[in-house]
């Protein structure tokens, strides 16, 4: 197994794509996060006030282009095989399906974890750095300010992963590489935007379902805050988003002809 | 008529095509040879304006081709059977073509005929095999029925009826006064389809003429001769100066002497000969000879 | 043999119909339009049918916000880029880009005969998309003071440049398509040039509304009077300048992927 890991490795950063895009998520998330912290936010009243250091790190909209990025990757790693003809060599190399794809799973699930902790940690601690006003004389080390930013950590560390697993079950299911980024884009971008927790109960049951309003849940600052659902079921709506997307690419791999 | 002029191309530090000066005539076949990577694919690409020179020209019967509004008519080109999309039919690709030069939809009906593809023109061409779309890239050439005619790796794919069909084409279409380029690596074929050579390494010019004189170049001749006393006979090529392998099964190839000194020398030692040929490969020998310096892309060698 | 004449060019209207046929005959041209008239008329019946109005706002009740919805016309937006994208990243990632430069050398003639083909797609796209929308909704809506048709001026104008939204996206995505190449950056671009970026950047934290004035979608909403009552509005543009940012969209698009496509090694 631990071959059939480091076969992946190889081939995830052997596209220059892969470099890139993680940067530009890592960049985006730190920039927006000392950005954000900077100008403050936009206050009823219509000026800019300050803005609570966890809330600047993990703005839902600032988080959506990294996860849009890592769910590209995820993506691209089935598609991208597909549409080169790259999976008939791999399936000849190595005929069990399954191992393939856990393979495939593990190395994607732990870079994109990596680069969560890299832009959680980092967009914090610049956010604090940054911070105006007098949100700069909070420091984060009472508990329950650190508990709240330790759990948007973790909470981070699991979305990118679980964006990037959706794009490999879309990208098994269509195989065609531009319907795949755009179903992928349209999911993980779009959804959220359209369906957003409003009174609507129908709606909002929906869109607390989605893994960007989960994950604001946990983050229990950005979209979501005060939502009907507790930490608890957040969590396990990202988990099983990931389970269901290992499962589909799973069972769609291994029974289609290639 | 195809000319380059001093044609250079460079990519960032590599020099792809080197001062290449050649010229292809009409109402003949000519092939267009040389080892991988020597620069056959980015010349035709500069010839058919599809990059652009770093210096130099080339030009077809006198222009350069990107000046041109519709190409077909001039020039019928397959580079990459490839280059085709997977979700069109065969008849949808040709007709979108021809249509863009103003070609009746007739005549497409016309060469995927000519090509033997009527059957199968209504079918995806995701599904084709690489023969098939081989043929339909040769269609798309025919369609503008043009003077000048480039193909690169044309007969890959194909099976021996279709190698002998694209062959036939070939000296059809040269002998009717048209330009014909033919780039390939089967030396087998290209002996028996081309009248003139132009053999390129490391970007370079290394030959430009006939197909004959060409192979004359290769220094090492060999000759095939079947016997049943291959000991003596083998002694007996040996002390008249030649060069003797044996592959064990009593044929032996002979190196430095000629068909009419073999048959004398085994004559003369009353050995009896069932076939005394000179070897075809000839023309391989030379090519592998010449462009020995510029190989770029060798297996078997330790680095 | 053919012996064409010194400088003979094809026919303008043969390049058209050569792209026409090339875009008919794909079948992912019918399933994208499809789908997205679909998507429309889903959106349109759901907004209508949940819409509450209180009997106070009788008066600043705007039906046009149904059937053309933001967020459901972004989407629209989006998916034109997409089909914009695909028709020249879709050409030089197959490799037929060789065979359609060789064919006409006249690389500034293909794209404008392509893009006219796009744009015309594009436009019935719009058109039965708008259309549809604007019953959907009227129905969903009957009993809630609609008055929506086609005869009202304001609706029809509504109509008319929603209808025009796909064109624009499309000329976009083919922008983008030949800036980047790979069909899964392309389409990844369009959405965050078109929908997601301006998103971000007129979000509350970030207030950079400025920004996403000049996007078409604020064009279109400032000139269709389709913008939603919401206390984060971005600013619209006024209505001259909507125009101006419509056409700008439209020339700068067309300009950019002749010349990309002109400049750049096939």
């Amino acid at each position: 197994m631990t071959d059939l890991c480091g076969a992946e490795w190889i081939k995830l950063w052997s596209l220059r794509s892969t470099p890139i895009g993680l940067g530009l998520a890592v960049a985006l998330a730190l920039y927006l996060a000392g950005s954000n912290s900077m100008h403050g936010t936009l206050l009823r009243s219509g000026s800019m006030g300050p803005i609570d250091p966890i809330r600047a790190a993990f703005d839902g909209p600032s988080w959506v282009l990294p996860m849009i990025g890592t769910g590209m990757i995820g993506a691209q790693s089935m598609v991208g095989e597909y549409a080169s003809g790259l999976i008939r060599t791999t399936l000849i190399a190595v005929p069990g399906r399954r191992r393939v794809v856990a393979a495939k799973v593990l190395v994607i699930a732990a870079v994109m974890a990596a680069t969560a902790l890299l832009a959680a940690v980092g967009g914090l601690a610049l956010a604090v750095a940054t911070a105006n006003g007098d949100s700069r004389g909070r420091s984060l080390t009472d508990s329950a300010s650190a508990s709240a930013s330790l759990h948007a950590i973790e909470a981070s560390v699991l979305l990118l992963p679980v964006c990037a697993l959706i794009g490999m079950a879309v990208g098994t299911l269509l195989r065609h590489a531009a319907a795949t980024g755009f179903t992928v884009c349209a999911l993980l971008g779009f959804g959220p935007l359209l369906l957003r927790p409003d009174g609507n109960r129908w709606a909002t049951d929906v869109a607390n379902v989605m893994p960007y309003y989960a994950w604001g849940r946990l983050t229990s600052a950005g979209p979501g805050a005060g939502s009907t659902v507790t930490a608890g079921v957040a969590w396990c709506i990202l988990a099983a988003w990931a389970a269901l997307s290992i499962v589909i690419t799973t069972v769609v791999l291994n029974r289609r002809d290639v | 008529m195809i000319e380059t002029r001093q044609l250079t191309k460079r990519f960032g530090g590599v020099t792809a095509v080197d001062d290449l000066t050649f010229t292809v005539l009409p109402g003949r076949v000519t092939g267009f040879l040389g080892p991988n990577g020597a620069g056959k694919s980015t010349t035709l690409r500069m010839v058919l304006g599809l990059n652009a020179p770093t210096s130099g020209t080339a030009t077809i019967d006198g222009r350069p081709f990107r000046l041109e509004g519709a190409g077909l008519r001039r020039v019928g080109a397959l580079l990459d059977a490839g280059d085709v999309h997977r979700g069109r039919s065969a008849q949808a690709h040709l007709a979108a073509l021809a249509r863009s030069n103003g070609i009746g939809r007739g005549r497409v009906a016309e060469v995927l005929g000519e090509v033997g593809l009527s059957d199968v023109a209504r079918r995806r061409v995701g599904g084709f095999s690489l023969g098939m779309r081989q043929r339909l890239g040769i269609a798309a050439a025919l369609l503008g029925d043009p003077p000048v005619l480039i193909f690169d790796e044309p007969i890959n794919g194909l099976d021996p009826e279709g190698i002998r069909w694209a062959r036939e084409l070939f000296r059809r279409l040269a002998a009717d006064g048209r330009t014909v380029f033919v780039s390939s690596h089967l030396m087998s074929e290209v002996e028996h389809t081309v009248d003139h050579l132009i053999v390129i390494g490391g970007g370079r010019l290394i030959a430009d003429e006939p197909l004959g004189s060409f192979a004359a170049r290769a220094t090492r001749h060999s000759v095939k001769v079947r016997t049943d006393d291959p000991r003596r006979l083998s002694a007996a090529l040996t002390e008249a100066g030649g060069e003797v392998t044996t592959d064990g099964t009593g044929s032996l190839s002979v190196i430095g002497l000629n068909t009419s000194r073999v048959g004398e020398i085994a004559f003369a030692n009353r050995i009896m000969v069932y076939e005394v040929a000179a070897e075809s490969g000839a023309l391989e020998a030379a090519f592998m000879e010449l462009t020995a310096a510029s190989v770029e892309f060798r297996a078997g060698q330790a680095q | 043999m053919s012996t064409p004449t010194k400088g003979s060019r094809a026919r303008f209207s043969d390049l058209v119909a050569a792209e026409w046929i090339k875009v008919r005959s794909l079948r992912s041209t019918y399933g994208l339009m499809v789908f997205g008239i679909a998507f429309a008329a889903v959106a349109a019946w759901w907004l209508g049918h949940h819409v509450k109005v209180a009997p106070g706002a009788a008066s600043g009740f705007n039906p046009l916000i149904y059937p053309y919805n933001q967020d459901t016309w972004s989407f629209i937006t989006v998916l034109a880029a997409t089909f914009g994208a695909l028709a020249i990243s879709g050409e030089y990632s197959s490799g037929l880009i060789r065979a359609t430069f060789i064919a006409v050398p006249a690389r500034h003639r293909v794209i404008l005969a392509k893009s006219l083909v796009v744009a015309t797609v594009m436009a019935v796209f719009g058109a039965l998309s708008s259309v549809v929308s604007m019953y959907v909704a009227g129905a969903a809506l009957s009993g809630q003071l609609s008055g929506l048709s086609l005869s009202r001026g304001d609706v029809l104008r509504a109509a008319a440049l929603s209808a025009a939204l796909p064109v624009i996206g499309a000329l976009v995505g083919m922008a983008i398509g030949a800036l980047i190449r790979h069909p899964v950056g392309a389409v990844s671009t369009a959405w965050g040039v078109l929908v997601l970026l301006p998103n971000l950047l007129g979000s509350g934290t970030i207030g950079l509304g400025k920004a996403v004035e000049a996007m078409p979608i604020s064009a279109w909403m400032a000139l269709a009077d389709t913008s939603q009552p919401s206390p984060h509005s971005n600013p619209l543009p006024t209505t001259v300048f909507a125009w101006f940012l419509l056409a700008s969209w439209l020339l700068l698009s067309l300009a950019t992927t002749s010349a990309t496509v002109v400049r750049r090694d096939a």
